[in-house]
């Protein structure tokens, strides 16, 4: 009765944890947007009406900024969407060579934080002083037009870029396992191969397409830090980079219900978005691409096409992941910033990787770095191993509405969900939470729960319950059978969301711009943001590098894990 | 021959304590701190510069033994860390007992967040400094101490500290133009401020100008009144059609150094010299009247270590911090006894200059004005908007 009671007692508390940390802070989130005080330390209910939504959606910039949205995330879906795609039908459906290149490259890609990328990419391509743009100069004469990557173009060619590995992973299984019978049958019939791909192949995976479509969308949406780095400097905002412009002030006061008007619809899209697409997946049948037949798909043969094949493959990954790489590396050694020549070699200086172990705030901010992201990957873990155990192994009353709110989070955009919980910390005062990074760890735990739980239903399910019935009739308490049953049994899965959760939360700068307070509270994604923000070039330099080197190892890691298998289903942004 | 012993005896005793003499008198106060005294060998200045200092540094018991129980100070200001290792070294030796927790902080993070967090019973910080144009968003907080109980208040001369004394100004600035060496010809170095408006050179973009006009127009508009001030800015926008950056202005310096624009306004001396002296090729020039302005320290209100926190500024405003603030940085000093050629960079371009100094009362009654007028302009342009919202 006592063990019983005990059950009842953690599932309950685990419920109301969920509930409050996903409810209180959206709660809070709408009160703030009727909010007529200026800061949420100066909320009332007294002080309430409708002004925020009437100076927000009055604005003509407004607009502008809902069609920058639509044109930079259907943009970059759609350049992610042709690469993946084919990519994915080069290393599973034809004889390109070296495809073991692509199949390992691709997903390393992931770690390149998209940060960093952006900022590579500025100084490739800035108007004037882009390595890329002076070169062409050089080349062809000081008239000669210039790629700025300040743009609308640049945002979606990068974040095009981007969105590939999460689309090629997702796609990579489906073609692998498409029964090759109606692409024989068009063959025989005298089909040309790009016919048979344009006309069968792409339309038998149309369905899932349209899945990945949305699931890239979503992202795209809520990605703050490649429209942070290229749309600002150039005034282009979309929806996650205004939020912030209006909360991050250099001069005056921010006006906090603002934000958090303008933060209302973007959830609003972003929840519907969220819908459409679990929707979608949940009508799976419809994109069943696999039977019950056996077969082997057809690789088709690219005959003289092989070597560029596999040359725009190559390309993809040197634009990705070795040309980021290669303009941080050459920054880092720069005394300031200029473009590579004979006389700059001769000038190279170790100066700051000597400055980072001299700047204190780099110090700092890599100990709230590890403190953060440990504490994040450990509690998403926990924390999603014990929702899952309720959702799946209990007969909860409220098991399912649990799993949602595990999910709900899923489609917030990080900048929004960093101004929920804001407020939410502002308010509770007596909890010493505020502008920490515990707060960005509390906040990114709730976001990242929906990955971790989809990834422990899943690996829940497999284990069958006759163990557990056998742990119970031994007499283990349930402690016990968590701790000696499910714990070694899931321990690859509880390894690997770890990992995904470290590797994503070191990278993410938008919610923790929202969440942190003061200097000595940065991790390492706000120092560099504000680094590279401050002119600090070189040295942001000098940091990048060293982040991708170890991101590059721990994405190893996770391939070397075999968890590639998790990722491919929920997508691993 | 006795006598003539002791005759030389007595001049040689008469010339050793002649000798010896200035510094017996010096040495007669408390030895300078190491790193003191190396800063003084590295400037090449003699120890007589610091006569006084003792008197300077002489602070409240109640202050001391209040800082000895609080055991430290937080600092936000804007020097890089290890600058500030070098300018806090004399301190940490003199008072080892107040540890310093400083972090360099962008000027979001010193003045608005601390501001936000101020108002909702949060001090984030004890000493903050440049909160510059939101100054009088904390005068309106009430968040700033009085800050005229500090000795060594009188150090600074008149103006350059806020006269309700909420704010002591920490060193000077001279915000003129920095210029790319390899892209400006000499004679194309402007002389006077209306030259950006003639020189063809510095149209299509080739003069970046910063979100910052208080830091250099307002002393225009106190120096040649407003209609210039206004005609001035309408010209420069219209007519030479700057590219306007949102960036702060490090980083402004560091797209010059590369080649982003030739002439960057506002650009300090101090910032210029440091990116000379790392090899950029860019170089300092100031049009007449010469903008100078002066950098705030305060303390905000019921800071948990007031009494460090007081002890620190008296210290920074002594000639030892003003000498340790110029040798991390090359800021010059606002003591009114080390105004000196010596502690300032590219004193060629300012010294025998007009200058226009920005004093309180023009922040207070001028600066509303500019800044409306200068947002107008900006946003016509196709500028950012400064974040008013």
């Amino acid at each position: 009765m006592g063990e019983t009671l005990r059950l009842h007692l953690w599932q309950h508390g685990i419920f109301l944890l969920i509930l409050f940390l996903v409810l209180a802070p959206l709660a809070f989130l709408i009160l703030g947007s009727f909010s007529t005080a200026r800061l949420p330390g100066d909320f009332s209910l007294d002080a309430m009406g409708l002004v925020n939504y009437i100076k927000v959606y009055s604005d003509p910039g407004t607009f502008e900024i809902f069609s920058n949205t639509v044109i930079y995330v259907a943009g970059s879906t759609a350049l992610a969407l042709a690469l993946a795609v084919s990519l994915a039908w080069l290393v599973e459906r034809t004889n390109m060579p070296g495809k073991v290149l692509v199949y390992a490259g691709v997903p390393m890609t992931l770690a390149v934080p998209g940060m960093l990328q952006a900022m590579a990419w500025v100084l490739l391509l800035s108007p004037r002083i882009g390595f890329i743009n002076q070169l062409l100069k050089d080349i062809f004469g000081p008239e000669t037009p210039i790629i700025d990557v300040y743009s609308l173009g640049g945002m979606v060619f990068l974040e095009g870029l981007r969105l590939v590995p999460t689309a090629f992973l997702m796609l990579v299984p489906l073609m692998r396992s498409m029964d090759p019978t109606l692409e024989e049958a068009a063959a025989v019939s005298g089909a040309r191969p790009l016919s048979t791909l344009r006309k069968v192949t792409l339309r038998l995976l149309a369905p899932a397409l349209v899945a990945v479509m949305i699931y890239q969308a979503m992202t795209a949406l809520e990605v703050f830090e490649i429209p942070g780095i290229l749309g600002l400097p150039a005034g282009i905002y979309v929806f996650s980079t205004k939020i912030y412009a209006i909360v991050r002030t250099a001069t005056f006061m921010p006006v906090y219900g603002q934000a958090n008007a303008l933060a209302m619809v973007y959830l609003f899209i972003a929840v519907a978005t969220t819908f459409f697409y679990t929707r979608m997946i949940g009508r799976a049948e419809r994109y069943a691409v696999i039977t019950g037949k056996g077969y082997r798909p057809r690789q088709l043969d690219l005959g003289k096409w092989k070597i560029p094949a596999l040359g725009c493959a190559l390309l993809f990954l040197f634009l990705s992941i070795v040309l980021p790489f290669l303009v941080f590396l050459y920054a880092s050694f720069l005394p300031y910033l200029q473009a590579p020549s004979w006389n700059v070699l001769k000038a190279l200086t170790l100066k700051n990787y000597r400055l980072l172990a001299e700047y204190g705030e780099v110090g700092s901010a890599l100990k709230n770095t590890v403190l953060m992201v440990g504490a994040t990957a450990t509690a998403t873990v926990v924390l999603s191993f014990l929702v899952s155990l309720v959702v799946i192994r209990s007969k909860f009353w409220g098991r399912k509405l649990l799993d949602q709110m595990a999910f709900m989070p899923h489609a917030i955009p990080g900048i929004v969900m960093g101004i929920a919980f804001f407020w939410l910390f502002l308010k509770i005062d007596f909890l010493p939470l505020y502008g920490t990074i515990w707060a960005i760890s509390i906040g990114f735990t709730i976001s990242f729960l929906a990955y971790g739980t989809r990834s422990m239903n899943a690996a829940l399910l497999q284990i069958h319950k006759e163990l557990e019935e056998a742990a119970y009739v031994s007499g283990a308490p349930p402690w016990r059978t968590m701790w000696r049953i499910f714990v070694p049994l899931m321990m690859p899965t509880l390894v690997g969301v770890w990992i995904w959760v470290v590797l994503h939360a070191v990278r993410i700068a938008g919610m923790p711009l929202m969440l942190y307070e003061g200097p000595k509270n940065q991790v390492l994604a706000i120092l560099i943001w504000n680094m590279w923000d401050e002119g600090y070039v070189p040295a942001v330099a000098a940091i990048g590098t060293l982040l991708m080197i170890v991101l590059l190892l721990l994405t190893l890691a996770v391939r070397l894990l075999g968890f590639r298998r998790q990722t491919m289903q929920i997508g691993g942004t | 021959m006795a006598r003539s012993k002791m005759g030389l005896a007595a001049f040689l005793l008469l010339s050793a304590l002649l000798t010896i003499a200035p510094g017996a008198a010096f040495s007669a106060a408390a030895p300078l701190p190491k790193a003191t005294q190396e800063m003084l060998k590295k400037l090449r200045l003699e120890s007589s510069i610091m006569s006084g200092l003792d008197k300077e540094l002489e602070v409240p018991k109640a202050w001391m033994d209040g800082a000895r129980k609080e055991g430290k100070v937080r600092v936000f200001s804007t020097i890089d860390p290890p600058q500030f290792e070098v300018l806090s070294a004399p301190f940490k030796e003199r008072f080892p007992f107040i540890a310093i927790e400083y972090n360099r902080a962008s000027h979001e993070d010193r003045a608005i967040r601390t501001l936000v967090a101020y108002k909702n019973k949060k001090i984030v910080t004890d000493v903050l400094t440049g909160v510059g144009g939101s100054f009088f968003m904390f005068r309106e907080a009430g968040a700033f101490e009085d800050l005229r109980n500090i000795p060594n208040w009188k150090n600074n001369p008149p103006d350059t500290s806020d006269h309700d004394g909420l704010w002591v100004g920490m060193h000077m600035r001279h915000w003129c133009m920095a210029y790319n060496t390899k892209q400006l010809k000499k004679e194309d170095v402007p002389k006077k401020w209306e030259d950006f408006l003639t020189n063809p050179i510095w149209r299509n973009g080739n003069l970046a100008l910063g979100n910052r006009p208080q830091l250099w127009s307002l002393q225009l508009w106190k120096a040649k009144g407003e209609k210039w001030t206004k005609d001035f800015l309408t010209r420069l926008f219209s007519e030479v059609k700057p590219q306007l950056r949102r960036e702060g202005m490090n980083a402004m310096l560091e797209l010059l150094a590369a080649g982003e624009f030739y002439g960057s306004i506002p650009s300090a001396e101090y910032r210029t010299h440091q990116k000379v002296l790392d090899g950029a090729p860019i170089s300092y020039t100031c049009p007449e009247p010469v903008p100078v302005a002066v950098s705030e320290m305060a303390v905000l209100k019921g800071a948990p270590n007031i009494n460090s926190a007081r002890v620190f500024v008296n210290w920074f405003l002594s000639k030892e911090g003003q000498i340790a603030q110029y040798i991390s940085d090359f800021a010059p000093p606002v003591h009114k006894d080390l105004r000196r050629k010596e502690f300032l960079p590219f004193a060629d371009q300012i010294v025998g200059k007009q200058s226009a100094f920005r004093d309180p009362a023009l922040e207070l009654e001028v600066q509303p004005k500019l800044l409306e007028f200068w947002d107008e302009l900006w946003l016509k342009s196709g500028g950012r908007r400064r974040g008013k919202s």
